[in-house]
């Protein structure tokens, strides 16, 4: 019985992690089309500039924590400001195909560059906070906190602040939110910042529990990518529910069946899903 | 002047759609744009309200170029649409959409005296201000159109087709509503497909076919002109 609180308890973590990356995911898909891959390597990139922030410029952790969301957020602001706004459809024959390999070649790029500056050897994360309640560090049950937050802060400034609110048009209607006076570039870089600061939250979040590494964002994008495609484009609530959820069915799987396929588990559950309802389980918000 | 269009020539991509079509608007004038399934009228508006690239021509709106200026400053000079298939923003409420109408003025108090003149000509918007556009039925999402096309105060209007599939008690409303628009001194464009009335409320007319200005003039005489009334009035 204690086992499977426990195990349920770790599967919303890592489940509030996947969460906060596909949050980003799914609004930058849902507004630009774009899937943007390379959110996994500004995961890595802001894991690190937390980790340094910590080790060597002695922060303390929140204020290591709002670094890499900002790091996350300005990378994701530079790339589309700089690369993927360049391939629009109106201008550019094929530009979802474009933006697609750029995002891909995002990814692989970023990480390669944190695996050539710091090496692929993993690195521990100091802790930042002792103690522990019900069998669960502080540590951890602050990702579970912090991903709610983060994800309350992002439905009120999308449900009930100007900018969220042109945000929602421009997702329904581009060209009639344009009408009305609504700047797409601006939506556009709002949305991937947001989306980066989110993915480098995550990061920083989950990075005392595990190490640091170059490539300790490949599993949580594409669990990410997986919980984006249940949870429905466009909904801020089925993101969290999937994400969660799928925390939770993994930690279970590994408990009773293997944790062999612990990392399979998403992927099975995908495919099952999109045979049976291939809108995502859940609509809009 | 409030509008003038001067020999432009758009379309989509490869397809030309608007061949050398010129067309003035005075202020406070209600002119129709008419025409069969298909000649560009659609096409025409899009292109005005800048969501069409213009290949050759300019449009001045009060002497202003803004051929080929971004689609989202274009509201800036006083245009608002009230675009064919309504389009409104399906999962946002009533009320958030007719915000929408009024993004861009800053100041909350004009927003909300906006908001009360709509709501005193749509009272239902009002009761329904909660509900989410999409959930209104075809008339309400009609009225809802024009209420957030109004929501800047705009000096100029384009409505293309704003009475389609409506019942006819709620289309002599429609037309009210442009009546009373006319009075308060809005200038108007208006694409309709009941080409009789949209000439009886309207001072000027212009006939486009297969993308080009095949005739224009009062409205009074396009009522009566032969060929519009074999091609246009079912006569
Ligand atoms: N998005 C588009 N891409 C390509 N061609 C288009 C597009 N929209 C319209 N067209 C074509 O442009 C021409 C003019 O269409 P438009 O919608 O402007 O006509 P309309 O006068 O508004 O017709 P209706 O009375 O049916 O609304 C048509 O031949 C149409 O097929
Ligand atoms: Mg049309």
């Amino acid at each position: 019985m204690e086992v499977l609180f426990l195990q349920i308890g770790n599967g919303l973590i890592i489940g509030s992690v996947y969460a906060l990356v596909a949050l980003g995911l799914n609004m930058i898909w849902s507004i630009t089309d774009i899937p943007d891959f390379a959110q996994g390597s500004f995961y890595v990139l802001a894991a690190y500039v937390g980790l340094f922030a910590v080790t060597l410029a002695g922060l303390p952790f929140v204020a290591a924590l709002l670094l890499g969301m900002a790091v996350g957020a300005l990378l994701a602001f530079l790339c589309e400001r700089l690369l993927y706004r360049r391939w629009r459809e109106r201008t550019f024959r094929d530009a979802a195909r474009v933006q697609l390999l750029c995002a891909i070649a995002l990814f692989f790029l970023f990480a390669n560059v944190a695996n050539a500056l710091w090496t692929g050897k993993p690195r521990t994360f100091p802790a930042y906070m002792e103690g522990a309640v019900f069998g669960f560090s502080y540590m951890r049950i602050n990702v579970l906190i912090a991903a709610i937050v983060l994800f309350v802060i992002v439905y009120l400034f999308i449900m009930k602040t100007k900018q969220g609110k042109a945000i929602r048009a421009a997702s329904m209607d581009p060209g009639m939110a344009q009408v009305l006076g609504v700047n797409i570039d601006t939506v556009n870089s709002m949305v991937f910042a947001i989306g980066g600061a989110l993915s480098g939250g995550a990061a920083v979040l989950v990075a005392p529990l595990y190490s640091v590494f170059p490539s300790m964002g490949d599993l949580p994008l594409l669990k990410a990518l997986v919980v984006v495609i249940l949870g429905g484009f466009g909904s801020v609530a089925g993101v969290l529910i999937c994400g969660l959820g799928l925390g939770v069915i993994e930690a279970l799987g590994a408990m009773y069946v293997s944790s062999a396929y612990q990392h399979g588990y998403a992927f099975f559950i995908l495919i099952l899903v999109l045979l049976l309802k291939p809108k995502g389980l859940f609509g809009r918000v | 002047m409030m509008v003038e269009v001067r020999n432009i020539e758009t379309g989509y991509g490869e397809l030309q759609v608007i061949h050398n079509v010129s067309m003035e608007i005075d202020r406070h004038e209600i002119v129709a744009l008419v025409g069969a399934n298909g000649a560009g009228k659609s096409t025409l508006i899009q292109t005005i309200c800048g969501l069409l690239p213009v290949s050759s021509g300019t449009i001045k709106i009060e002497g202003r170029h803004i051929e080929n200026t971004p689609a989202h400053t274009i509201i800036h000079h006083g245009i608002a649409l009230v675009p064919e298939g309504r389009r409104l923003f399906p999962y946002m409420t009533v009320l958030e959409n007719l915000e929408m109408g009024a993004y861009v003025e800053k100041d909350p108090k004009k927003v909300r005296s906006n908001l009360d003149w709509v709501f005193g000509i749509f009272p239902k918007l009002k009761e329904r201000q909660h509900q989410l556009a999409g959930t209104f039925s075809g008339g309400e999402q009609q009225m809802l159109t024009i209420g957030r096309a109004l929501m800047s105060r705009p000096k100029f209007i384009i409505l293309d087709e704003p009475s389609l599939g409506l019942a006819p008690v709620i289309v002599d409303d429609v037309f009210k509503v442009l009546q009373v628009l006319h009075k308060e001194g809005v200038t108007i464009l208006l694409v309709e497909q009941n080409v009789r009335k949209s000439l009886e409320i309207s001072d000027r007319a212009y006939v486009l076919e297969n993308g080009r200005v095949t005739m224009s003039g009062l409205a009074s005489d396009l009522l009566t002109n032969d060929e519009v009334k074999k091609a246009y009035l079912g006569l």
